[in-house]
């Protein structure tokens, strides 16, 4: 076996062409932003308690604002990616990449854009925070439709094509039902990044230009930098409930009854693909029926005039009408898909190289144009800044492992615990941690004197731990049971279990979280070496503080976009030598099957 | 039965581009037929005998040659046929009535006519009780019973049919075979014309009026064997193994 699998390789080559063109965008969209708006501060005012339901819907609203923006991006994208070949060829690695920018690299696109067409107003401030949430939410969801729609059985888009329904009515009846289970797995994950990172985007700064928004974000942030712990610790809770209310009244209900869309064979992998929420309690669901089934009616009731509207009159426009347009371009979505295209593939490979080889030429005369003026001076940081942050991301997660270990040991065995276990660690996992920040900086650093350093390695620590978590009780309740009854039969102690059948089962699902750990880290990682409270700003040296200096107090173009570049290149380095070598050799040798 | 052509293929070819290459998968088939007609199609596996119908209904495209539908040069796909799925090709999130609908849902805009036209086929086809099961609930007869209700629903003038009963078993398939010939001779339906792909010789001698065989990639017609049987046909009977011999050999 080849050390690097070559797909892998393939996937790298087209994903850094991508990284190039993306940083030369984000060049440029800083560029035009350096050439003129120019903002004035918003006032940042006194917050009381009364503020906080206020600023919690606001909040709220944002997300989900963002959400069905996500939404939207996902249909459209995932459509488009599963059913052209262009689509698959280049999407997908545009979303892998998209993925593992920090959404802070997106902070200046988002200045520029939105509140520089605005002039400054409130819209463009809001829109601009939306779309900075859009950018932690949006991929993983477009993923999960692209699979979905991947995964249908070629006879029922078969059976569908046959009668000639619509583009509307394939729409409804195929791809959306398809990709429903997916999708809500992937909404859970979103809302829970989409918080993560709300407390951030509340607060939009670029250099000289800053904005306040009101919402829970800024309230934490107004309350620590009011010194007021216990108005921290209100909105804290406050934001707990409403995560809480979402989980156990919405997803909840939703992840059950979007069982109805699995196909019929493929129920068990379905759960296997989602990543973190392996395996949500069913059982808590099912205990919560009562509430949920009337409170689902009700939602019925509301919905279907709604869906009335969007069925017989949006969709046809918005969708049949697009779809008639896009025939000539994408002509597999409104149509079957044969399994080869023989005379019009090459005809539009063709094409398709010679507006990548446009965009290389145009690139590199741009990179030469630019490479001529002076480095910043940052670039001299770069090097050290990557090895401490590696550090912290590499101490981090043994942290999460050497308390996740044990607790696997003593709970591998005992269905009931882990099962308390995974519920209550989905909600801690869906609270965000970057809401605790402001109280860590209180307590931790300011009143106990913690040093920054460890204060950082502790958000980080919050940050990424589940990824391990989730990762390690799900593959130890996956475990067959005629195994642990063979090895009890040899009257092992429980120490030798766990070392010789337990520890090595869960090594690749222990593999995966680290994985996810690692490419969630580094988002995690720019927003926890760098905090500034009042006027006063936190830091430690790492690649994140750097990233977030850059952005938030020089405001400078290029350095932004070396660093990201950095960054980007060096999270797909790790993955490449390190990550998936390692995942491989393992899921080889300790498969279960 | 008349002797109009309803559908004619003429000189048609089907390549594809795999990794490996590009591969012919039929090649140059020509024939034709006749309304009324039950034909079944033979081969081994990889004649591109599944290929074939979809060419036929159009949802897959000639590499060249042309298909004629009533003397009609076939672009997209033919609305006037319909098709019944080796694995059924049911919604697992649609109920019996709202699959057999689904084929209904471009074609007629009154929802209540829907239904109607739904439960007229969902008593042909002995589905009674079951309008509100899902796919998931059903046995694979059941199950087969729903793709064809909605394929016949639509009230096609060609059924194809790609090995309907592989996936059943013994007495199920031998069950559905025989209202599958009611339905055929039943003078009431508008569908009269049927091509069926099989890889069971004695199902094609049984049910057919004509047996085209194809050979191995690329596939092409080996034979076409008129099957000159009363009905109902015996398996014991010699002409029936003269029969079955004859498939055979053009086969092996």
């Amino acid at each position: 076996m080849a050390l690097i699998p070559r797909t892998t390789i393939e996937k790298t080559k087209t994903s850094v062409i991508y990284l190039v063109l993306f940083m030369g965008l984000v060049y440029l969209v800083v560029g035009v932003y350096k050439g003129g708006v120019h903002l004035a501060e918003l006032k940042a005012e006194t917050v009381f308690l009364p503020d906080l339901p206020g600023a919690i819907l606001l909040s709220f609203l944002r997300m989900l604002a963002s959400y069905v923006a996500s939404l939207l991006f996902a249909f459209i994208f995932g459509l488009i990616a599963a059913r052209t070949r262009m689509g698959e060829r280049f999407i997908l690695p545009l979303l892998d990449i998209l993925q593992s920018i920090p959404v802070v690299a997106f902070f200046p696109a988002a200045i520029s854009f939105f509140i520089g067409i605005s002039n400054g107003n409130r819209i463009g401030v809001e829109m601009a925070a939306i779309f900075l949430i859009f950018t932690s939410q949006a991929w993983n969801m477009a993923f999960s439709v692209y699979e979905s729609v991947r995964a249908i059985p070629a006879e029922n888009e078969e059976a569908v094509a046959s009668f000639g329904l619509s583009p509307s009515q394939r729409f409804l009846r195929l791809y959306l039902p398809a990709s429903i289970p997916r999708l809500i797995y992937n909404s859970v994950l979103s809302w829970s990044k989409g918080w993560f990172f709300l407390v951030a985007c509340e607060i939009i700064a670029v250099g000289p230009v800053k904005y306040n928004l009101p919402g829970i974000g800024s309230f934490l942030a107004k309350a620590a930098e009011q010194e007021n712990t216990s108005l921290v610790i209100w909105g804290i809770f406050g934001l707990s409930m409403v995560i809480l209310f979402l989980d156990l009244f919405i997803w909840k209900p939703l992840i059950v009854w979007s069982e109805r869309f699995k196909q019929d064979s493929t129920s068990n992998q379905d759960e296997e693909d989602v990543g973190i929420f392996l395996n949500l309690p069913k059982t808590l669901a099912s205990r919560l029926k009562f509430l949920s089934e009337p409170l689902l009616k009700i939602i019925t009731i509301f919905i279907s005039p709604i869906r009335w509207l969007l069925r017989d009159i949006a969709l046809p426009i918005l969708w049949d009408f697009p779809a008639a347009l896009a025939y000539g371009l994408f002509r597999e979505i409104s149509r079957p898909v044969e399994p080869m295209i023989v005379r019009t593939q090459k005809i539009r490979s063709a094409i398709g190289y010679f507006a990548l080889g446009f965009l290389i030429i145009f690139f590199c005369f741009y990179a030469w144009n630019w490479l001529k003026g002076p480095l910043p001076m940052v670039i001299r940081d770069i090097p050290i800044s990557i090895f401490y942050s590696t550090l912290r991301i590499a101490v981090a997660l043994t942290i999460s492992f050497l308390w996740i270990l044990p607790l696997v040991y003593f709970t591998w065995n005992r269905p009931r615990i882990r099962m308390m276990l995974t519920t209550v660690a989905q909600l801690g996992a869906s609270l965000p941690a970057t809401a605790l920040f402001p109280l860590i900086i209180l307590v931790g650093v300011k009143k106990m004197g913690g040093g920054m350093d460890l204060a950082t390695l502790v958000l980080l620590t919050f940050g990424i731990q589940w990824y391990v978590l989730f990762n390690a009780i799900s593959g130890s309740a996956l475990i067959p049971s005629d195994l642990i009854d063979a090895t009890r039969s040899f009257g092992l102690s429980s120490f030798a279990t766990f070392r010789k059948l337990v520890f090595p089962a869960i090594r690749p699902a222990l593999i995966t979280g680290a994985i996810t750990a690692w490419g969630g880290g580094w988002n995690a990682l720019v927003v926890s070496e760098y905090i500034s409270v009042k006027d006063q700003v936190m830091k430690v040296k790492g690649l994140g503080s750097l990233l977030s200096h850059s952005v938030y107090e020089l405001g400078d173009g290029k350095s932004i976009t070396i660093i990201i570049l950095v960054m980007v290149a060096w999270i797909l380095f790790v993955n490449m030598l390190l990550w998936q070598p390692l995942y491989h050799r393992n899921l080889e040798k300790y498969k279960l099957s | 039965m008349s002797n109009e052509a309803i559908i004619e293929m003429k000189n048609v070819s089907k390549r594809f581009l795999l990794p490996q290459g590009e591969v012919t998968v039929l090649d140059k088939i020509s024939f034709q037929a006749k309304e009324g007609e039950f034909i079944t199609l033979v081969g081994p596996s990889g004649a591109g005998k599944s290929t074939l119908l979809r060419l036929l209904i159009g949802l897959m495209h000639p590499s060249s040659g042309e298909i004629y539908y009533q003397g009609k040069l076939q672009r997209g796909m033919n609305d006037e046929c319909s098709m019944v799925f080796q694995n059924f090709g049911l919604l697992p999130w649609l109920s019996v009535m709202q699959n057999i609908e689904l084929g209904l849902e471009p074609r007629i805009k009154d929802s209540s006519e829907r239904k109607e036209i739904v439960n007229r086929y969902v008593s042909k086809v002995g589905l009674e009780g079951y309008e509100e099961a899902y796919p998931r609930e059903l046995s694979g007869g059941m199950k087969q019973r729903v793709g064809l209700a909605r394929a016949l629903a639509v009230e096609p003038s060609l059924l194809l049919m790609d090995e309907p009963f592989s996936s059943l078993d013994v007495l199920t398939s031998i069950n559905l075979r025989n209202e599958l010939l009611d339905i055929w001779s039943d003078r009431d339906n508008v569908v009269n014309t049927m091509i069926m792909v099989t890889h069971n010789i004695e199902e094609a001698i049984e049910l057919s009026d004509r047996i085209i065989v194809l050979s191995n990639r690329p596939g092409q017609i080996v034979g076409d064997i008129k099957i000159d049987l009363p009905r109902p046909r015996r398996k014991r009977d010699k002409q029936f193994i003269e029969y079955v011999d004859r498939v055979f050999s053009l086969l092996a």
